[in-house]
């Protein structure tokens, strides 16, 4: 269902309408980079319950979408985009043991592809790049982008759930505790695209995402 | 024409780009750590001579500016980020960028958190800080 528009803080890196030509571009220029680097991989220790929640994710993917998820997407209306993606995020969240997020999923030349507000226990998406995109020769490759984004997003509802609940998912003291640093002395990535990405929170939330990307797409 | 540069001339350079003062000490030990290329084109944007024409993985440094509207300084991280660690650069830049919305909230949350832990917090005191000189 879609919900009413908020004009969001401007933080995005580039504007959302440029997004799909930039990323376009860069495929285009280096080839799709779809496999977690190494160097990244490394900087993130999962536990056995975050590799026992990819995998339950993967399955999750090919339960609702099948073997060809960007082809269900591609030939899909937008009002089943949208509702596919808020299924998906539903289920997620449930998964997940986040039963207090509220989920947004909407169409503008606004919003950002992703974001999470854990203050509102709010996450909202943004789908325009699977309805704008459609003709790009890098279509799967916006798919699992979106689908990544979701997973992102929700993993770090779970880096602060765990913060505030002691047990939950099983993550250790060191982990919660450089989680929790990291909110005191976040970097955007409006500052420091490096920065921002390196950082406890996001590593963690790119790696856990990525690899269960990796699994399906 | 500066070899050195301050962190006072740092900040004044960057006034209108709107950082805050931990941004701007943040990216200055950032700058500091750059390859000694890319150290060299940044003091040379700070004296004045203009953006660097070269080409890293294919790209200039004006696309990260003009096409993907990063500030300079940004757009001089991911150059030295795409000439120290491709694979990793290229992986993030190929994605839009989710936001995550730090509230004051949330640094209570996390404060109450550490607090109650009595965990070392990674922020760095700031009197620990390297603030000497950018140089080439």
């Amino acid at each position: 269902m879609l919900m009413a528009l908020e004009i969001l803080i401007p933080v995005t890196v580039f504007a959302i309408g440029a997004g799909i030509k930039l990323i376009s571009n860069l495929i285009s220029t280096w080839g799709h980079k779809n496999v977690t680097p190494e160097s990244l991989r490394e900087q993130v220790e999962l536990s056995q319950t975050d590799h026992e929640k990819i995998d339950e994710t993967r399955e999750l993917i090919r339960d609702m979408f099948g073997d060809n998820v960007a082809e269900k997407f591609k030939n899909a209306s937008n009002v089943e985009r949208i509702n596919m993606i808020n299924e998906f995020a539903h289920s997620l969240a449930k998964l997940y043991g986040l039963d207090d997020v509220d989920i947004d999923v909407v169409i503008d030349n606004v919003s950002l592809c992703g974001y999470y507000c854990h203050s509102k226990h709010q996450a909202r998406f943004n789908i325009l790049a699977l309805t704008n995109g459609i003709d790009s020769p890098n279509y799967a490759a916006l798919v699992k982008d979106m689908l990544d984004t979701v997973i992102h997003e929700l993993r770090h509802a779970v880096q602060f759930k765990t913060v505030e609940n002691d047990g939950f998912w099983n993550v250790d003291d060191e982990r919660r505790a450089a989680w929790a640093s990291n909110v005191k002395n976040y970097i955007s990535a409006s500052t420091d695209m490096r920065g921002y990405m390196q950082q406890p929170l996001e590593a963690d939330a790119y790696v856990f995402a990525g690899l269960v990307m990796e699994g399906v797409i | 024409m500066f070899k050195r540069i301050s962190y006072k001339q740092f900040s004044e350079f960057l006034i209108e780009d709107g950082y805050t003062e931990a941004e701007l000490r943040h990216l200055f030990k950032t700058v500091k750590s750059f390859d000694k290329e890319i150290k060299k084109w940044f003091i040379d944007w700070v004296n004045g001579e203009g953006l660097p024409s070269d080409e890293i993985e294919d790209k200039k440094i004006s696309f990260f500016i003009d096409e993907m509207k990063l500030k300079p300084v940004n757009a001089f991280i991911v150059m030295n980020w795409l000439k120290t660690d491709p694979e990793t650069a290229k992986y993030v830049l190929q994605r839009e960028v989710p936001v995550l919305e730090i509230t004051e909230d949330l640094k209570n949350t996390a404060q109450e958190y550490l607090d109650k832990h009595a965990a070392e917090s990674s922020a760095q005191d700031a009197s620990e800080e390297d603030m000497s000189d950018l140089c080439e």
